[in-house]
Order: structure tokens, then C-alpha cells, then sequence
């Protein structure tokens, strides 16, 4: 209200001014033609609704804002593929292992991301010893079933504990591994026994395939 | 001046007219425009490298 009111003021005030300038302004021409005369701007006017022009300009926004809601996502994937690993590293994490040429009471040994890992076939006898010990009195305290995803095969990371080494299968005093460097004895679920290593042998990530005659460790 | 469809104020009323539906109607064009769009740029990628692509010759191999 008041707005409008300083708005009448204004105008008035010049309103004012105008009048005395063109009272001091003189010519001797006559004007021509009607000069209070308003040329028809009809052709230049639009002739779209407001509601219509208004739904436009949303979907201009809003088609807008799609485009690059995509282009955000996209460019944000692009870095985030390109930080991880390519398909040929991700080949080469994994390791395949055929059980069925794994006899009963055999281990094997081979290289995965440049570590060993054992995978240890093992005998019914050797089993229920696993599961025969008390799990209160080992230093690290898994039990068997959660080492083994099938009790008839250990597959384990052949590193020991302690700093290290690579232990010697089917030997110590617990009829597991047996580490040289420092004396620690593993059981025949790779879990520390004796000596210094303070931990079970790790048991890396690996799933059975093919109903269940392969392994693919990684 | 055109007649007020009614359709462009039931687009403003149903979409615009709220910010969360606005934003929430971008977000969901955005992602299935990007399915098909993935889709339809895939399809002409296929089709201009028939025969070149590993799954093209995979029975040759495998």
C-alpha cells in the first residue's frame, strides 16, 4: 500500500517537471502526422497462455536438471571404475583348484597373490580330532567348522603367524604344520598349538564350484 | 491468445507445483531416461561392431 502510494508521488512529481519543460520548448513546424498515435504491436505479442508458457519454463528447468542428474552420476562412475581394479587384475586375484586331484591325506600347495596356500584333503580320523578339541584351552578359538567351509577340506593361507616363514606340512606335534623358523606347531585345523605365533593360520576368502569338485580362492 | 489446455495445469498442479515432487519426478527420469538411453547407445555400438566383440566369436573358442 504505502509502495504504491510513493509510486503515485513519483510519477506526479514528474508529471511536474515535464510540464514545465514543455512549456519552455517551442517549435514553428506542425507535426505531420498524429504523433499520440500507438503502432499496433499485436504481431509481436505472444499468443501462448500463462499457464502453458509457465508448465514450459518447469519442464525447461526440470529437463534441465535430468540431463545433468545424468551426467553427474556418470561422471562420478567414471572415476570411482577407474579407481578400481581392471578385469585382467581381478582374473589374476583368483586361483582355481581341481579337489578331485587331491587325494585323502594329501596336501597341496600353491601360490595365490603370491602367497602359498595350503589346501589339505583330509581323513575322517584327522576331522574328529579337529573337532575334538577343546576349543577353552587354544590361544586363538575357532573351531573347526569355522575354518573349514567343508570339514574335508582345509584351504588356508600357508603363512605362519609369527613373522611369516612358510610351515612345514604334516609335521610337529599336533600332526598339522610345523613352522622351522621359530617352533610353532599348528593342529590339523592350521590353529596354533605351541610356540610363538599368536594366531590360527588365516583362512583366505574361497567358494566351492561344480558341485563342490572345485575351489576358487579370491 | 490460446485456450489454457487442461492439460499444462494439471502437468504444473500434478508435478511442479511442489518442490519435492519436482526434484523427486527429476531424479526419477533421470535414472530410467539412463536405462534406455545405456540401452539404445549400446544397441548401436552392437550393431556397428557385429562380429568384432568376444561375445560374437565366443563360439568359435568356447
Amino acid at each position: 500500500m504505502s509502495s504504491s502510494l510513493a509510486l503515485a508521488a513519483r510519477s506526479a512529481a514528474r508529471a511536474a517537471v515535464r510540464t514545465t519543460a514543455r512549456a519552455s520548448f517551442h517549435t514553428s513546424v506542425a507535426a505531420k502526422t498524429e504523433t499520440t498515435q500507438i503502432p499496433d504491436f499485436g504481431a509481436y505479442k505472444k499468443t501462448s497462455s500463462a499457464a502453458n508458457d509457465r508448465a514450459f519454463t518447469y519442464f525447461m528447468v526440470g529437463s534441465t536438471g535430468f540431463l545433468t542428474a545424468v551426467a553427474a552420476k556418470n561422471t562420478v562412475h567414471d572415476f570411482l571404475s577407474n579407481l578400481s581394479a581392471s578385469a585382467d587384475v581381478l582374473a589374476l586375484a583368483k586361483v582355481e583348484v581341481d579337489l578331485t586331484a587331491i587325494p585323502e591325506g594329501k596336501n597341496v600347495v600353491l601360490k595365490w597373490r603370491g602367497k602359498p596356500i595350503f589346501v589339505r584333503h583330509r581323513t575322517q580320523a584327522e576331522i574328529d580330532e579337529a573337532n575334538s578339541v577343546d576349543i577353552a584351552s587354544l590361544r586363538h578359538q575357532e573351531t573347526d567348522a569355522e575354518r573349514a567351509k567343508k570339514p574335508e577340506f582345509l584351504v588356508m593361507l600357508g603363512v605362519c603367524t609369527h613373522l611369516g616363514c612358510v610351515p612345514v606340512g604334516e609335521s610337529g606335534d599336533f600332526g598339522g604344520w610345523y613352522c622351522p623358523c621359530h617352533g610353532s606347531h599348528y593342529d590339523i585345523s592350521g590353529r596354533i598349538r605351541k610356540g610363538p605365533a599368536p594366531l590360527n593360520m588365516e583362512i583366505p576368502e574361497y567358494s566351492f564350484i561344480d558341485d563342490d569338485t572345485k575351489i576358487v580362492i579370491g | 491468445m490460446a485456450a489454457e489446455t487442461g492439460l499444462t495445469r494439471r502437468v504444473y498442479n500434478g508435478l511442479f507445483r511442489r518442490n519435492s515432487v519436482f526434484v523427486g519426478a527429476i531424479f526419477a527420469t533421470a535414472f530410467t531416461f539412463e536405462i534406455f538411453f545405456d540401452k539404445f547407445t549400446d544397441n548401436i555400438w552392437d550393431s556397428r561392431n557385429k562380429g568384432k566383440q568376444w561375445k560374437d566369436i565366443k563360439d568359435n573358442y568356447a
